[in-house]
């Protein structure tokens, strides 16, 4: 009986004992600082209790255990809307309409390759498609961290926002934080300007970011394999020519604005349509003699002055079903090159270098071991065409224009491929393909750039002989 | 007990009987070997055994009929070049040709040796003991340097002293000595299914050829420079099996977990299927008996021999074919030519019996079967005959393509790996790890004074195992026929408009990747030389012809150039 009356005299007391530790919603914010002493304030404009962000879905209640309902990211796309977007509606909305946020550059473009017209729609083997984005490319999402060495980063605007440490640890003032084992930002802070290291940790392998570090992903097979000798956090990249804005130090977002980054509230379906920054925006009244030449009008500045391109030639991807609905995918290049850098025409009628982005071989072994589809290529619903596609793109390794000849009489510049008799293998340099808006040069464009003309003759003398000891142009 | 006596007799009658039939029947019964080995048949017929019995080429004792005593001394692949000697050599037989391969550059590896040791001080390791062949690395010596462990176990494999058969796969088929080259092992086996009770299917011995398959050369000649494979169009590619066939990697493999992708092949590949004795001959491959030290002198393969005209200057020598053409031509046993026709030689002047100049013109004829080719000879036009051109070899134009590896890791780990020339395994472990590979239009270099195509490697050496390696780097040069010919040369702007041509990059930080560069006996263009051939692309575009009149003396032209502000490319 003594027992009873003590665990009744004691419950009350202890819970009122929490109470006080904890607090009430109301001081809640303050209360935090007991176990977060030394976590960093935010900036000015966020200098806000910790509860008004963190702690947004039920701000007023007091449901639960305290730490259940506290939201760790309170901008992760889940919780955006009540906390980031209380003060940032407009940014919130126009980012999910970007490109950023909707991946419909990368889902379109794939899709229609593999057959493929617009969502919904069956593709190969009803969504096989849909499955390799979502287990292979969708992963750079921002509703989705990473957890991979060096490339840390969390969800939601904190993916750019923040920073984050090598090890993808908390390194600031906090106590409690620093013991927590999980990814997490260096500190509680937001991070201006943006770092590069953040825009890269999506932005890498060969896709552009990359080559703006002069990055070029490595092969991945065994005889590659460096990492005995190469501890580094890009030892998984050749270290090619950089970009001369990187060199001088120059950030991704000094020229990448917020409505480039964040979309400005309309949709698109592809990257280059929604470029908003562009190289005359700096370099205004070019008039040295390359840049005055007629024809040279219709040239996208990358065409002359990238240094190299990403050329990942030929996709083999398979897929074997795993008894548990998964899959298991594995995939390879047929060669990977960046000296060749094929033309081709934008939606605008630039003509612009061109990456192959893929020339797909499709595999599939379903659960019980068959063969469903052997290296099938797939064809696009709209054509019937090859699901093979070669795409323009803004090549971010800009360097002093490259020589007259590395177009002008280059086979692979006109997008005829290497060699005049192709192989199996070497018909995959040919341009086949491009994806529309854009296209590959016509007939009349190739003849121009693999016949010097004389009018090409005397644009290029009169240029070696204004800049004496360039004999190499 | 009377009646046994008839039966005693029937039954050594019958015994008898048996043991005849069951005593081989094949003329002329020569070595005892016949008692067990009866089912044996060959299709070579420079070497019938029925005529000339087994213990001449396999040793053994012939008199013996119980196997232990028959095998005593017996071989197995009487063409190793340790036995040799007593085997293909023995007197009367081929004595000169195994005294000539133990001195050739197959079966000595100088060339390889030789510019290994070079590496090797430049690399900034003092000259230590290096052996000059291969025999000569089987001694042990106290203090080895590791580069010779890593030749030993990496490169040791490809001599013609390596054992044939010693390990199962790819590396196993190597060597064999005579047999590595003049063997058909593809043929040899049991011939049908007749086997039973008291019958045995025939076997088939290896045949015995000079008609040798390409297939026996790129045994070993299919790494490094790759030769082999690219004369087919073959590529070791990066490795990634595509594409992918049924739930697998790629088909299209090379032995050691490698793969190639389909290129254009050598054109003598793809338009007559010439294998490679076609154009090497015996006295070039098997050596002359001298030793030499690198495979470049050994060499006595020119395109000039088939492609020249004879009544050049410098053109090929031509003549009746003699003696030696006549019993090659036999030995070949395809070919039609007889005494009196006229035949071109080698530069070193060995008969190129399948070279044969008739009236309707230069044929050459297959040695594989005896189809007849028709050889087109260079033409006299200016293209071939530009002045400034004069220091071109017929590769720097014509090769299409060059594999080349570029960056090199040689690095050791903790571990056994076997040791080819001693036959054990022993520590450390090799291996090997590459920057990246193409396969492109070969930058060109200086070879001994001519233009050649020419392939760089950066090779990083280290030493040590990991956690104490020290890194020791080499900028080598080297220059090789890629075995990619084809008709189409190289256009003017390809050497003459693209820096690229002499290594000059615009990919890498350092502009100068080739510039200046020094290998063993290959040397980069100088900036200078460079910018002298550049500025002839400046006039390409309207002086497109060979013929036009600014190359007769293309400085005095390119001077008037400058000066002239008159000319119409100055207007």
């Amino acid at each position: 009986m003594q027992k009873v009356i003590y665990v009744l005299v004691c419950i009350p007391f202890l819970a009122w004992l929490l109470m006080g530790k904890i607090g009430t919603a109301k001081d809640r914010g303050k209360e935090c600082i007991h176990c977060h002493s030394g976590i960093e304030e935010m900036d000015e404009n966020h200098r806000f209790e910790c509860i008004y962000c963190h702690f947004p879905l039920n701000r007023g209640g007091d449901k639960g255990g305290i730490h259940l309902n506290v939201v760790k990211n309170p901008s992760d796309p889940n919780y955006w809307d009540v906390a980031c977007g209380r003060c940032h509606q407009t940014e919130i909305g126009n980012l999910k309409k970007s490109l950023h946020f909707t991946l419909d550059g990368i889902i379109y473009q794939s899709l229609s390759l593999w057959g493929g017209q617009s969502e919904g729609e069956d593709l190969i083997l009803g969504g096989l498609g849909r499955r390799f984005l979502e287990d292979n490319c969708t992963g750079c999402h921002i509703s989705k961290g990473s957890n991979e060495k060096g490339f840390y980063r969390s969800t939601g605007c904190a993916a750019c926002h923040m920073e984050y440490g090598e090890e993808g640890r908390y390194e600031g003032g906090d106590k409690g934080l620093r013991s927590s084992k999980k990814v997490r930002a260096r500190g509680h802070r937001f991070k201006r300007p943006i770092e590069d290291r953040s825009c890269l940790s999506c932005h890498r392998k060969n896709h552009v970011g990359s080559d703006y570090l002069g990055l070029f992903e490595r092969d991945t097979t065994a005889s590659f394999e460096l990492s005995e000798f190469r501890g580094d956090k890009y030892r998984d990249y050749h270290r090619l020519r950089e970009d001369v804005h990187h060199e001088r130090g120059m950030r991704c977002t000094d020229c990448h604005k917020k409505s480039d980054v964040m979309g400005d509230g309309r949709s698109y379906s592809y990257a280059l349509q929604d470029s908003k920054v562009r190289c005359n925006d700096c370099h205004k009244n070019l008039d040295s003699l390359p840049h005055i030449i007629p024809k040279h009008k219709r040239l996208h500045c990358t065409a002359c002055h990238s240094q190299w391109v990403f050329g990942d030639f030929g996709l083999s991807v398979m897929a074997k079903e795993l008894s548990d609905g998964r899959a298991e995918w594995r995939m390879g290049y047929r060669f990977r090159r960046w000296d060749w850098i094929p033309l081709g025409v934008d939606q605008q009628g630039f003509i612009r270098p061109l990456r192959p982005k893929y020339q797909y071989l499709i595999s599939y072994i379903d659960s019980e071991g068959r063969v469903v589809l052997d290296s099938y290529v797939p064809q696009r619903k709209s054509s019937g065409e090859k699901g093979w596609g070669f795409l323009p793109y803004t090549p971010h390794n800009v360097q002093r224009g490259r020589v007259c000849y590395s177009c002008h009489g280059n086979r692979m510049a006109s997008g005829e491929g290497i060699e005049e008799e192709l192989s199996f293998d070497t018909v995959l340099t040919r341009v086949d393909g491009v994806l529309s808006p854009h296209r590959k040069l016509n007939k009349q464009e190739q003849e121009m750039l693999m016949k010097p003309s004389k009018e090409f003759e005397r644009w290029r003398s009169k240029y070696l002989l204004q800049t004496p000891g360039k004999g190499s142009r | 007990m009377k009646g046994l006596g008839p039966i005693f007799l029937i039954l050594v009658l019958i015994i008898s009987i048996y043991l005849e039939v069951q005593r081989p029947t094949y003329p002329p019964k020569k070595d005892s070997c016949y008692s067990c080995h009866q089912f044996a048949i060959s299709t070579d017929k420079n070497h019938p055994f029925d005529a000339m019995g087994c213990s001449l080429c396999h040793l053994g004792n012939p008199y013996a009929l119980q196997k232990e005593a028959a095998h005593m001394g017996i071989v197995r692949n009487p063409g190793e070049l340790a036995f040799a000697k007593e085997t293909c050599g023995r007197g009367g037989c081929h004595p000169e040709q195994v005294q000539r391969v133990e001195n050739s550059i197959m079966a000595t590896n100088a060339g390889i040796l030789h510019r290994m040791r070079i590496v090797w001080e430049r690399m900034g390791f003092e000259g230590s003991f290096w052996p000059r062949t291969v025999e000569s690395s089987f001694q042990r010596q106290r203090e080895e340097p590791p580069f010779l462990d890593y030749f030993r176990k990496m490169c040791g494999s490809c001599h013609l002293h390596k054992e044939f058969g010693d390990v199962v796969g790819e590396i196993g088929e190597r060597g064999g000595g005579c047999s590595a080259c003049h063997v058909i092992r593809e043929r040899e086996g049991k011939i049908g299914k007749g086997e039973g009770f008291g019958v045995k299917a025939p076997y088939n011995h290896r045949e015995i050829t000079t008609r040798i398959p390409s297939l026996n050369c790129i045994r070993c000649h299919n790494r490094s420079a790759r030769i082999g494979l690219s004369y087919r169009g073959q590529y070791e590619s990066e490795g990634y099996g595509t594409p992918y066939e049924g739930d697998g990697f790629s088909s299209r493999r090379l032995p050691g977990k490698r793969y190639y992708l389909e290129l254009l092949p050598d054109i003598h590949h793809r338009k007559s299927g010439l294998d490679c004795i076609d154009c090497h001959n015996g006295q070039e491959v098997m050596g002359d008996g001298k030793r030499y030290g690198l495979l470049k002198e050994q060499v006595d393969t020119s395109c000039l021999s088939c492609h020249a005209q004879n009544h050049w200057e410098d053109g090929p020598k031509e003549g009746p074919i003699g003696d030696l053409g006549l019993k090659l031509v036999s030995l070949n046993g395809k070919l039609q030519v007889k005494e009196g026709e006229i035949i071109r030689y080698s530069p070193k002047g060995y008969p190129l019996y399948n070279v044969v100049s008739t009236q309707k013109g230069l044929f050459l004829f297959r040695k594989s079967d005896g189809q007849p080719f028709e050889i087109s000879s260079i033409k006299k036009e200016p293209y071939h005959h530009l002045r400034g051109h004069e220091r071109l070899s017929c590769l720097a134009c014509h090769s299409q393509w060059m594999p080349q590896c570029y960056g090199c890791h040689i690095a050791q780990r903790e571990g056994l790996q076997w040791d080819w020339i001693r036959k054990e395994g022993s520590m450390p472990q090799w291996f090997e790890r590459r920057d990246f590979m193409r396969f492109e239009s070969p930058p060109l270099g200086l070879r001994d004074g001519k233009v050649y195509p020419i392939s760089a490697h950066y090779v990083s050496f280290y030493d040590g195992v990991e956690g104490s390696r020290s890194r020791h780097d080499y900028f080598g040069l080297a220059s090789f026929d890629p075995h990619t010919t084809q008709k189409r040369s190289r256009t003017c702007f390809e050497c003459h408009g693209d820096p690229k041509t002499y290594g000059l990059s615009y990919l890498y930080p350092g502009m100068d990747l080739l510039t200046g560069k020094e290998g063993i006996d290959v040397k980069s263009f100088e900036m200078a030389d460079i910018q002298r051939i550049l500025r002839v692309g400046e006039c390409i575009g309207c002086h497109g012809d060979y013929a036009d009149k600014i190359y007769g003396d293309f400085s005095q032209s390119y001077n008037r150039f400058l000066w002239d502000t008159e000319l119409p490319c100055r207007r």
